[in-house]
């Protein structure tokens, strides 16, 4: 059974209060949005944020995170060092969170964008539905790998204690928190519907 | 009470299928016969959203200024706030993470509750509230990036990084954010944006 689509049908999505308005209207006819049938220039927009993340998470991962002074002694931490940390310590589930978070989800962020950015750019139309399952995950779980930022500002306010002990943050933490911030933007701008635009009828 | 079925005509966000639901259904969730999306879940009434929303209000505010956590390291104690979090990076020369974590963590949530009640509340009264386009504008803009349940949980997690250095504690501020973030989840749940117009008349 074929399922019309809004092209089909010659209507516009309002992306913000789902209402239909005609093809030629230029702004929902409900809440006033500007509407596009599909996301303008949407692809190009991602290729761009997501090479850009990727090039922002190479500072990210070799520059320490947060760089620690006990008693006089600086200590850097890069994210891998910091995951090594706990699991020397014996918290290894924090160790695995911190993990997950700071190098899994960004990595699979970025390999998931470049699989569906493939999928929409050459028309795999069979792989349209997998893909749109794995937009909706990369969606949810998108903000989760600024964790680690969160971490390093409250050490930062937490560690004070003027000679014997202080934190302060390092140059990853700014790379990282653009990187994922560029993620969050290449998603939004990821217009799953492209995936399915070459679907025959 | 039976109500009067009201057919929508919308087409799925994921993969551009026309669809149309009936709007007056309040136990049914609608999900696209293609591609499996979330089409539809009926909202809450206006009223109990706007109870969340405000709950969620009265718990931020005393949050800002109560201390989450307290450090206890020979002799000298340091205790913080969400808003001293802050405050500290931005006097240690990191005026970005600081906005990035000011913005995500709590400015955004708080933003989106004052907007919903500034919705909502005429609304409810029967009243077109002034400026809602651009209001909900705003508010669709900001909801995904709110990220108050990523500050709370990075929490817990520093204190087990910060366990080495001395005695912890967990202070009142952070069951508050607790509580305020539970609200605030609610109220964002059970708002659904396009009974705004097509108003509350559904639910009543």
């Amino acid at each position: 059974m074929h399922l019309l689509t809004d092209i089909e049908a010659g209507k516009t999505l309002c992306l913000e209060c789902e209402w239909l308005s005609d093809e030629d209207e230029r702004t929902c006819t409900q809440c006033g949005a500007r509407i596009h049938q599909r996301k303008p220039f949407s692809l190009l927009r991602t290729w761009s944020y997501t090479i850009a993340a990727l090039l922002f998470l190479i500072p990210a991962n070799l520059l320490p995170m947060m760089v620690i002074t006990k008693l006089g002694i600086d200590e850097g931490n890069t994210i891998l060092e910091g995951v090594i940390y706990f699991v020397r310590h014996g918290e290894m589930s924090i160790g695995i969170i911190i993990f997950i978070a700071s190098i899994i989800v960004p990595l699979f962020k970025i390999a998931a964008l470049f699989f569906l950015l493939l999928v929409a750019q050459l028309g795999i139309t069979d792989q349209a539905k997998n893909g749109v399952r794995l937009f909706r995950l990369i969606e949810r779980i998108g903000k989760w790998s600024l964790l680690d930022i969160f971490v390093v500002a409250i050490m930062i306010a937490m560690v004070q204690f003027q000679n014997l002990a202080s934190v302060k943050a390092g140059g990853a933490a700014f790379a990282f928190g653009v990187a994922v911030f560029l993620t969050m933007m290449a998603t939004e701008a990821f217009d799953p519907r492209l995936m399915f635009d070459k679907e025959k009828t | 009470m039976k109500r009067e079925p009201f057919l929508y005509q919308s087409a799925c966000k994921e993969c551009g299928v026309v669809l149309s639901y009936d709007k007056s259904d309040t136990y049914h969730h609608y999900y696209c016969p293609r591609c499996g999306a979330l089409v539809y879940a009926s909202g809450e009434r206006f009223i109990r959203v706007i109870i969340m929303a405000l709950s969620a209000l009265i718990a931020f505010f005393p949050t800002l200024f109560m201390p989450i956590l307290t450090l206890e390291m020979a002799d000298q104690t340091v205790s913080t706030t969400l808003l001293g979090v802050v405050r500290q990076i931005f006097n240690e020369g990191n005026p970005a993470i600081g906005l990035m974590v000011g913005m995500t963590g709590m400015m955004i949530p708080l933003l989106m509750m004052t907007l919903l009640l500034l919705m909502l509340i005429p609304l409810h009264f029967r009243q077109r509230p002034l400026h809602l386009r651009a209001l909900f504008q705003i508010y669709s803009s900001l909801r995904r990036w709110g990220m108050a349940e990523v500050y709370l949980i990075s929490i817990p997690v520093s204190m087990i990084k910060l366990d080495t250095m001395g005695d912890l504690s967990i202070d009142p501020g952070f069951y508050l954010f607790f509580y305020f973030l539970i609200c605030f989840y609610i109220a964002v749940l059970w708002f659904n944006p396009d009974d705004l117009w097509h108003g509350d008349a559904l639910a009543h």
